[in-house]
């Protein structure tokens, strides 16, 4: 029992030197950069061994401190990371005495030093996926580990869909975005997977949100008008009952960026859909709102064109608006547009 | 009970003005840092002042694009001030800024520190840069991002100030050394006000 005791106070007392030497040693942190600038801070991080940052990561982060508090020690690690081999750094991540954070730094040392390599090692790959399927490592490790798996080999991509059916959703948000870059194909069938499951237990979940980002990029340029009404359809439904926080934002989003005729005239006309939300749909959907202007100028399409101008002028769509009402002679019952300044398109929606 | 799920979903997102942006909706803001560092951590208003629910967005370590207080963006440090591009900004365009930010939140979007955003190379060349195609983001990346996606230049060179623009020149001006969040509002955007909003 008195044995016990002793073990006991021993620990505790352990426990107190080494905290109170964290501690000292973050204060020691605090007094050396507290009167510094930034670019002084940067040059004598540039002074000290790469081990010794590694140990101001853990310590900073031993206080609870976020991965936003140690930028310039992540860049210094990132800047210098030639001085360490890919195996190596595997090492260093999977050392479960480093701090996430500093974990986190060197996932993305790791990727930043192999930026433009497709096909990693096999031995480097191999502990790449064991990394990223266990599930005892934290997730926050393990979502910037997605992004190692560049390469559409039968081994990533059985992980990656692994992880989008059996895995946390924000794990899986990840992986499905990855497959979506590597393999559509692969990605465009998990997003069935995972509205078919909707379709069985209606369940609105943060997988549901990414099946369907997925679907509306692989259809956007390239779907048939029918899968694409069923997304619209599926989107609408979305957006008029959400159960989850972030569902109304998807279903917006996703209907603008679908660049679906039916799609554009829900948003312009919907009531709860807030104008600068609108301003941002309609810009974006200059292609979609051309196209209805030329090739279907009917009295429907025409109304939500003035809708959609009396909301956000766009200028290369007013003046072809005006010749269609002038030469339609009156032949429309249709609303009056607003005399305003228009604003030129953004053109980085021209090929969206 | 559908009835609360609805009225909870409503007031979850952060209610905003309804036709242009005022106050400082659409302009940045910023604090400065942690452990006694010199480093600040940005962030882009959502709504005209503080008094609006949730009416920042940014990104800390961990976490994902979000909307927040004032106080949680604040944090304990110091704020150092309300910042907008060089070039004059109409409302209507911060209120596209301000949607943009929004899309990003959409979007999942974890933290990336070595650069202001993260996206696969085999995009380079391809042409813009949107928020689907970002896989990891720093919080002045949402600034520059915002900003310039909508042609409102902050920091970068003339070739390559453009970060929604998909090229390896250009991811590399935004990486490393090139702009951190302190730089990014001293030395490339216009103070609006040193007061929280």
């Amino acid at each position: 029992m008195k044995k016990h005791i002793y073990v006991g106070v021993i620990l505790l007392l352990s426990l107190f030197v080494l905290t109170g030497f964290s501690m000292d040693h973050i204060r020691g942190l605090e007094n050396e950069y507290a009167d510094m600038n930034e670019n002084e801070m940067i040059l004598a991080l540039s002074k000290k061994s790469i081990t010794q940052i590694f140990d101001e990561v853990n310590t900073i982060s031993s206080e609870g401190n976020d991965l936003s508090s140690l930028i310039l020690h992540g860049l210094t690690i990132i800047e210098r990371i030639d001085e360490i081999s890919n195996q190596e750094l595997l090492e260093l991540i999977k050392n479960e005495s480093n701090s996430t954070n500093l974990r986190v730094i060197l996932v993305q040392a790791l990727q930043q030093k192999n930026r433009d390599v497709r096909v990693w090692d096999s031995n480097i790959e191999f502990e790449i996926l064991k990394l990223l399927q266990n599930k005892s490592v934290d997730n926050e490790i393990r979502e910037n580990m997605i992004w190692l798996l560049s390469d559409n080999n039968a081994s990533n991509l059985k992980a990656l869909e692994n992880i989008v059916l059996n895995e946390d959703d924000r794990l899986a948000f990840q992986a499905l975005k990855q497959l979506r870059f590597i393999n559509p194909h692969k990605a465009n069938l998990l997003a069935e997977q995972i509205l078919s499951m909707y379709d069985v237990d209606r369940k609105q979940t943060d997988k549901l949100r990414a099946a369907i980002k997925t679907k509306v990029i692989l259809l956007r340029n390239n779907g048939s008008l029918e899968d694409k009404s069923r997304i619209v359809e599926l989107c609408i439904e979305l957006f008029e009952n959400p159960h989850i926080e972030q569902m109304k934002d998807t279903a917006i989003f996703a209907l603008s960026e679908i660049k679906h005729e039916k799609s554009i005239v829900y948003i312009i006309n919907s009531k709860e859909i807030e104008n600068h939300i609108k301003a941002f749909c309609i810009d974006q959907n200059f292609t979609t709102l051309t196209s209805m202007l030329y090739d279907n100028p009917t009295e429907k399409n025409i109304e939500t064109l003035i809708e959609a101008m009396n909301i956000y002028p766009i200028v290369d769509l007013i003046e072809p608006l005006k010749d269609k009402i002038n030469a339609s002679n009156n032949a429309f019952k249709i609303s009056e547009l607003k005399e305003q300044k228009g604003y030129p398109v953004n053109e980085k929606w021209l090929n969206y | 009970m559908k009835l609360k799920i609805a009225i909870k979903v409503i007031l979850l997102s952060p209610i905003n003005i309804t036709d242009a942006a005022t106050g400082n909706a659409g302009y940045a803001i910023y604090r400065d840092g942690v452990v006694g560092t010199p480093q600040w951590h940005a962030g882009l208003m959502n709504s005209p002042n503080s008094s609006y629910w949730l009416p920042v967005t940014h990104i800390i370590g961990g976490e994902l694009v979000s909307y927040t207080t004032m106080n949680m963006f604040i944090d304990g440090d110091n704020f150092k001030g309300v910042y907008r591009p060089n070039q004059a900004i109409s409302s209507q365009m911060r209120d596209m800024v301000i949607v943009a930010a929004s899309r990003l939140r959409d979007e999942y979007i974890p933290y990336y520190v070595a650069a202001q955003i993260n996206y696969p190379s085999s995009l380079y060349g391809t042409g813009y840069l949107y928020p689907e195609d970002i896989t990891g983001i720093r919080c002045d990346g949402i600034v520059e991002y915002c900003y310039e996606f909508w042609g409102f230049r902050i920091f970068g060179s003339d070739l390559n100030w453009d970060i929604s623009t998909a090229t390896a020149g250009n991811w590399n001006e935004h990486s490393l050394w090139g702009v951190t969040p302190k730089t990014q509002a001293q030395n490339y955007m216009t103070l609006v006000q040193t007061t929280i909003p």
